[in-house]
């Protein structure tokens, strides 16, 4: 039986088979205002309050006192679980996670401190503005082998612009680097953006292949029933399909 | 005033120097004198971590500045 880190997103561990595969590197790759961040809390937060599993969540761009309120809103007391000890928010710059000072890594201490199971980083997009589009996989690769070595399960977002889709993680190679990849977009359908969720990998593990309606709620990301009547969904410009008559 | 709040609203922020000064719309060097005094104050602590300087919030030493200010109001006011 192999164990599984659920997200709590119900629907979702669904799709999954259960949940993430423990000590795996999950990629969540979508674009702006696809809740990305989102999931990751809700991923970090339901790890600390359902599953007893501790965590970190790494914020490059955003301001802690931003996720403070923003996670508030959905009702998570990120405060409070860093006083418990239960989560620790860590807002930096992507450089001081490529640097090594000997054998010591930036987040040795803060996991030292937390002995989180799960930690996000939000955002790997962000590594890349401080090295070389090759360099890119390779830093991945390390930086989530850390994680690995130490056990515990990440979760990365990666900015993919809305109009390339999946083609863009394999752009600079992180597709082979992630043992699961989840894809956001937003769709538009009937001149309204709706929301389309997709496992496209989960190394070793069979999981559900359909295209998913999400939505962010007040209480986070919900997964609901596969599109049904569309095509071409994934490139976010879906057609009706024409039904066959009956006769 | 701005290095001051932006550590105090964002306690978990550890950050260099350069990231630090871009969160409050300043380069490095305009916040050098500020950093300074506020090292030597020990409300921030500066970290060497390879190449780079790290600064992150002494949140104890926020806690007692903040304290002894409270307690002179407290016995200016009796």
């Amino acid at each position: 039986m192999v164990d599984r880190v659920r997200s709590g997103v119900t629907q979702l561990d669904e799709m999954l088979g259960g949940g993430f595969l423990s000590g795996d590197s999950v990629l969540v790759a979508g674009g702006t205002g696809t809740g990305k961040t989102t999931l990751g809390l809700q991923y970090i937060v339901n790890g600390a309050t359902q599953f007893g599993e501790n965590g970190i969540f790494v914020t490059f761009e955003q301001m802690p006192n931003q996720i403070y309120r923003d996670a508030k809103n959905f009702g998570w007391d990120l405060k409070r679980l860093e006083q418990e000890n239960k989560l620790r928010l860590i807002c930096t710059s992507p450089e001081l996670l490529l640097e090594t000072h000997g054998t010591k890594h930036f987040l040795d201490e803060p996991i030292r401190q937390v002995k989180p199971r799960r930690i996000v980083i939000d955002s790997l997009s962000n590594l890349a503005m401080y090295i070389e589009e090759k360099e890119v996989r390779k830093e991945a690769y390390r930086l989530l082998n850390y994680f690995k070595t130490k056990q515990i399960s990440s979760l990365c977002t990666w900015e993919a612009p809305e109009t390339i889709g999946q083609s863009l993680l394999t752009g600079v190679g992180l597709s082979r680097v992630a043992d699961c990849i989840i894809l956001m977009r937003l769709v538009e359908i009937d001149s309204t953006m709706r929301k389309a969720l997709v496992v496209l990998k989960l190394r070793g593990s069979n999981h559900d292949k359909a295209l998913r309606e999400y939505d962010i709620t007040s209480e986070g990301i919900t997964v609901a029933q596969p599109f049904t009547g569309f095509e071409s969904i994934i490139t976010g410009l879906p057609r009706r399909v024409q039904l066959p008559r009956s006769f | 005033m701005d290095l001051l709040t932006l550590f105090h609203n964002n306690p978990g922020l550890s950050d260099t120097i350069e990231g630090v000064a871009r969160r409050i719309g300043r380069t490095a060097s305009e916040i050098e004198a500020d950093v300074k005094d506020l090292v030597d104050l020990g409300l921030l602590v500066k970290e060497r971590f390879g190449k780079l300087d790290v600064l992150s919030f002494n949140t104890n030493k926020d806690k007692q500045i903040q304290e002894t200010i409270s307690n002179q109001i407290i016995r200016r006011a009796d």
